[in-house]
């Protein structure tokens, strides 16, 4: 059975400019033990997706709409505020981009950590701080003994990244979301802390969603890749079948033009014409068509479904072309 | 660019432009209807034929809203346009959010119908009783509809303190002056109020502030520490007395004018003896010199202004605040740092780049400081320290009236009708202020 | 590399800030540390390094925005193929400071608050040419509409203010308006780190052709040497205020010498799944060492995974040019 199990997810927000169709029908199935990569650049939705998910979406202005949002079997839309708050921190964690403002700037560290084993777990203070030491020396912190009254801001970046993902595992979660945790980071850090949640999954087994837009980080750390354009899910498939034969144009088109440390660096650069969608005022047809190269007419007027391909990889596309040969591998 | 196609299952359709005025003043006539509607109570001896004026006024204006709610609005098929070539600045942008706060546009609405009312009986009563500046103009007793109704300084012994009626809407004070147009004419000197104080804070303020901010370093602290030095002086004290003093001196040249005027007459014809027991009689042989000094100030320096320009030197210093801490972010944002590197000099940053930025929260401040500055007036007034007969502010007109009242004459219109006012206008100010504060909120668009 | 292709020398750059610590005293914040390099003409010199290693710093340095210690920023302001004229514009006073900034120029990291968002497009663009009166009023206006047809936007937006377009078009705009004063030299600091992945590889493509086209030459700053290395001609590392390795970029990801420069190529994450999986990472301990304090020995020594005890804990490497256009700060690669 699958962890989570989301399907035909639709939120909606009424702006002052219209209606923003921020996800418009996504459908994801998280196996457990499993990394799951969300691609996408600002604006498609990922983000959103998993705030709705756990239920962080207020409902006015946001509108939710969904055929099942299945965790662990239990549907997340029958529970009460309650029971959702007993959910967050507890079996489901999440850990955010930027550790400056996810950490309460006047608690310290360590009022921080034990507040959701003192909460969800029923723990006392002594045990709650034997835990929390555990885990501050398993995410690498040293000398987590003298850190404990510190506050974030006497962290640095990567550390402070360390004591959020530490905060997030406190109550051994089974499903761990990551919403883009070392975008705002230095590529050195960003290497330790991917290294930290691949040990974690290994010793823990905590089925991890990876949200991010730098599709290198997803190569390297995702079993599964889900792309996702304008608030739909364009393409779906396993990491190495993604790489090697991206299916949908959006997604070709990204591996092309985005700068690889591998390419020779007097080629020429590939781009993708146009800017990023305008979600209030999304095309009638696919929402990628404008920039295209592949488009033909049928993609102007009709909005594609998911299809299903040879080895679980799915795409969302109306067009025939064989993009097979158009990406090195 | 692409042309944006508005899908069909769109629940929010536009209003089509042109209703969007005529509803506005529909809102404006059903809050008028309501306020005529109160004032028109008291007003005991009103003819069938103004109660049956009121109640069409009234009819038109429900049919009238009734028939927009049920009016089909046009959904917007048609694909919407691209934007017009000419760009909205970020202000436009700030007055079209405004427009579409209800609350605020109609306060700002009941606010500019107010000042024209006031400014409207000056210039009436201006135009009818020409020399009404002058406290000693004999005032003959007209019975005009606009000498009755506008005419602040008319006075009618026999008329005195009757309740509002058909003659009066507002009633009369204890010298039958008309309280509807002493109101107005109030609210002619509160409004002024409001304007040159706010306008003497606003320059000092932001000019303080913004050379301040920009400068920086030693020249930063110690301006900053003027203002932290003023802060803590009580204002209040300081205020009363200067005007006591204010008040002190008019009083003491009101009483001896004449004398003056007596002795220099006698000087001048040579007539020293006559001149020096003029002086005796009165007790001026030896202050006559302060006594000349502050007839000369009171003739030339009006209280009113003096009060202005006391409020207005009290109220500069959170806006210098205000204003200094937007220069100091605004400083570190990349678009100076931007100037800079093409050449741009200082003067040409501070003005072109730094306080056009500037101009939000100054404007939000000053809608914030106007009620402040009316109520210290309103205060001052109380207190007998503000403006003097036969001028008069809202407060002064509460004060007066306050005095009147006891349980055997309850001449509540003295008072209700100035306090009413007041509380229309602070009110709507306080709308205004919250409207354009939620309006240049600097939230990016995407 | 004869000095008339030269366009900018920097030699011995300080840049040292004096800064309260939590102690109450002061001390010495040293942002860059000596830095060396020269441009030349047409090419791309790329400045890639982690947060905290002084390459804003150094951009800033040679644009007078912030005061340097010690060091000469020299600029060529001769014709290309003419004799050198060299000034050196960190002793420049303020008269010939602004007249030498119309030969260097910059475009910045954040597209949303590197335009005044009061003012149109046009006015935008037109600003350096008012400043140095620059031609009549219809010439600088239909220099304006050139410039923005020349970086791609369409010049009837010319009225419209910066927030009405995307961050891409915003990016544009700050490069139509270093354009302006035609300089030799534009510094980029971070130009599309804020920029959606997929109009990326359109302003680095606008960037490319200006130069081939303008002769322009470019101090590109990223800490993403993904994006670095394909635009630039040669590559310089720099960590914790002073450059480690100095080389061409195909040479530096082929041949990285510096053990700093290796263990962040191995960090940075490929878009190939075959490719990760194989790759040997070097993943360095600790964090950046505090840039205050006082600098015995190699910075890098703390975390280096070759550190020669001793040798390296003890003296300051310094960056010597060790093969053909290869420069490096390392004690293992001592010729």
């Amino acid at each position: 059975m699958a962890l989570l199990e989301v399907q035909n997810l639709k939120t909606h927000f009424h702006t002052q400019d219209g209606l923003v169709r921020a996800v418009d029908g996504v459908s994801l199935n998280v196996e457990a033990g499993k990394t799951v990569g969300i691609v996408g650049e600002s604006g498609s939705g990922k983000s959103v997706t998993n705030m709705t998910i756990l239920g962080l979406v207020p409902t006015p202005p946001g509108i939710i709409d969904a055929d099942a949002i299945l965790f662990e079997g239990q549907d997340l839309r029958s529970l009460s505020k309650e029971q959702l708050r007993k959910l967050r921190g507890n079996r489901i964690a999440m850990v955010f981009q930027d550790p400056m403002t996810s950490l309460n700037p006047f608690l310290t560290i360590e009022d921080q950590l034990t507040e959701p084993l003192l909460i969800h777990k029923g723990q006392n203070m002594d045990q709650a701080r034997q835990r929390v030491l555990q885990l501050l020396k398993e995410v690498g912190i040293p000398d987590p003994q003298s850190r404990l009254k510190d506050y974030p801001h006497q962290f640095s970046g990567g550390m402070r990244q360390r004591v959020m993902m530490a905060m997030a595992l406190v109550c051994e979660p089974s499903l761990l979301i990551c919403d883009e945790p070392t975008t705002a980071l230095d590529v050195t850090i960003q290497a330790q802390i991917l290294e930290l949640l691949k040990r974690i999954q290994k010793e823990h087994g905590t089925t991890i969603i990876f949200i991010t837009h730098d599709l290198g980080v997803a190569a390297g750390f995702c079993d599964e890749i889900y792309v996702m354009y304008a608030g739909r899910i364009v393409e779906h498939a396993q990491t190495d079948e993604l790489f090697k034969t991206p299916l949908h144009p959006y997604t070709a088109s990204l591996l092309k033009s985005v700068p690889r440390l591998d390419q020779e660096a007097s080629e020429a650069f590939v781009t993708i014409q146009g800017s990023p969608p305008d979600l209030t005022a999304l095309p009638a047809g696919c929402s990628f068509q404008p920039r295209c190269d592949h488009a033909i007419s049928r993609c102007e007027t009709e909005r594609p479904t998911l299809e299903e391909r040879e080895g679980n990889h799915s795409r969302q596309c109306s067009c025939f072309v064989d993009l097979r040969g158009e990406v090195k591998s | 660019m692409n042309i944006p196609i508005q899908t069909d299952d769109v629940p929010m359709r536009k209003r089509p432009w042109g209703e969007v005025p005529f509803a506005f003043l529909v809102n404006l006539s059903w809050f008028m209807s309501f306020i005529v509607g109160i004032i028109l109570i008291p007003i005991h001896d009103l003819p069938i034929t103004a109660w049956i004026a009121w109640g069409l006024w009234f009819a038109i204006n429900l049919s009238v809203t009734l028939f927009l709610q049920t009016k089909r609005m046009v959904p917007l098929e048609a694909p919407v346009s691209k934007k017009e070539i000419q760009g909205t600045s970020l202000f436009k942008d700030a007055i079209n959010r405004l427009k579409q706060n209800q609350l605020a546009t109609l306060s700002a609405g009941v606010l500019i119908l107010m000042m024209i009312c006031c400014f409207g009986q000056s210039i009436i009563a201006k135009a009818i009783h020409p020399d009404i500046d002058d406290p000693k103009s004999i005032v003959a007793l007209e019975n005009s509809f606009l000498s009755i109704h506008f005419d602040h300084t008319r006075l009618n012994k026999e008329e005195s303190f009757s309740p509002p009626s058909t003659r009066h809407w507002f009633g009369t004070d204890f010298a039958g002056r008309d309280i509807f147009a002493r109101t107005l004419y109030g609210g002619t000197i509160s409004f002024l109020v409001a304007l040159v104080a706010t306008i003497v804070s606003l320059i000092i303020g932001v000019s303080w502030g913004a050379i301040s901010g920009y400068t920086g370093g030693k020249t930063d602290h110690y301006m900053m520490r003027f203002v932290d030095v003023l802060y803590g002086l009580p204002f209040m004290f300081l205020i009363i007395l200067i005007m006591t003093l204010v008040n002190g001196v008019h009083t003491t040249a009101s009483q001896n004018r004449d004398i003056v005027t007596q002795y220099e007459d006698f000087l001048a014809e040579g007539k020293t003896e006559e001149a020096d027991k003029v002086l005796q009689e009165n007790e001026l042989t030896t202050n006559l010199g302060t006594v000349k000094a502050a007839i000369w100030l009171d003739n030339n320096i009006s209280p009113v202004f003096v009060m202005f320009i006391a409020i207005g030197l009290v109220s500069w210093l959170t806006m210098a605040r205000i204003t200094r801490g937007q220069v100091l972010s605004l400083k570190q944002r990349e678009f100076i740092t931007a100037a800079k590197t093409i050449g741009a000099g200082n003067m040409r940053i501070i003005f072109l780049h730094i306080v056009p930025n500037l101009l939000g929260p100054v404007i939000i401040y000053t809608t914030l400081t106007i009620p402040t500055v009316m109520l210290t007036e309103s205060f001052l007034s109380f207190l007998g320290l503000g403006i003097s007969e036969p001028q008069c502010s809202w407060g002064s007109l509460a004060s007066a009236g306050w005095k009147e009242i006891n349980v055997i004459k309850p001449y509540w219109w003295l008072v209700a009708y100035p306090t009413l006012a007041m509380f229309l206008t602070l009110f709507s100010l306080n709308f205004i202020g919250d409207g354009l504060r939620d309006a240049l909120d600097p939230k990016m668009k995407r | 590399m004869s000095d008339q292709d030269l366009v900018l020398k920097v030699e011995d750059l300080k840049v040292h800030f004096n800064i309260k610590n939590k102690q109450g005293g002061s001390e010495v914040l040293r942002a860059v540390e000596g830095v060396s390099f020269e441009l030349k003409q047409g090419e791309t010199l790329g400045l890639v390094g982690e947060s905290g290693c002084g390459k804003s710093t150094t951009a800033k340095a040679i644009l007078r925005l912030v005061p340097s210690q010690t060091g000469t920023a020299r600029l060529n302001l001769a014709e290309p193929g003419k004799p050198s004229h060299w000034v050196d514009l960190l002793q420049l006073k303020a008269w010939d400071l602004r007249e030498c900034r119309q030969s260097i120029q910059m475009i910045f990291q954040d597209p949303y608050a590197s335009l005044n968002p009061r003012m149109t497009v046009g006015d935008i663009i037109e600003e350096p040419l008012k400043i140095y009166k620059r031609g009549s009023s219809s010439d600088r206006k239909f220099q304006v509409r050139s410039l923005m047809e020349e970086v791609g936007l369409d010049p009837a937006f010319i009225r419209r203010y910066p927030h009405e377009f995307s961050g891409g078009q915003r990016q544009r705009i700050g490069i139509a308006r270093a354009l302006a004063l035609n300089p030799k030299v534009i510094i980029c600091d971070e130009p599309v780190s804020a920029l959606d992945v997929s109009i990326r590889s359109q302003v680095l493509n606008l960037l490319r052709e200006l130069q081939e086209k303008r002769g322009l030459s470019y101090i590109f700053i990223a800490h993403d040497l993904s994006v670095v290395k394909r635009i630039s001609h040669r590559v310089a590392v720099m960590y914790l205020g002073k450059i480690v390795e100095c080389a061409p970029s195909d040479t530096i990801y082929k041949n990285p010498l510096h053990p700093y420069t290796q263990a962040l190529l191995s960090a940075i994450p490929i878009p190939n799944p075959e490719i990760e999986s194989q790759r040997q990472r070097i993943v360095l301990e600790g964090d950046l060492p505090s840039p205050t304090r006082e600098r015995i020995g190699c910075d890098f020594s703390g975390r280096c995974p070759e550190v020669i005890e001793g040798r390296c804990t003890g003296e300051i490497p310094a960056l010597i040019e060790n093969e053909k256009d290869h420069s490096i700060a390392c004690f293992l690669h001592e010729s």
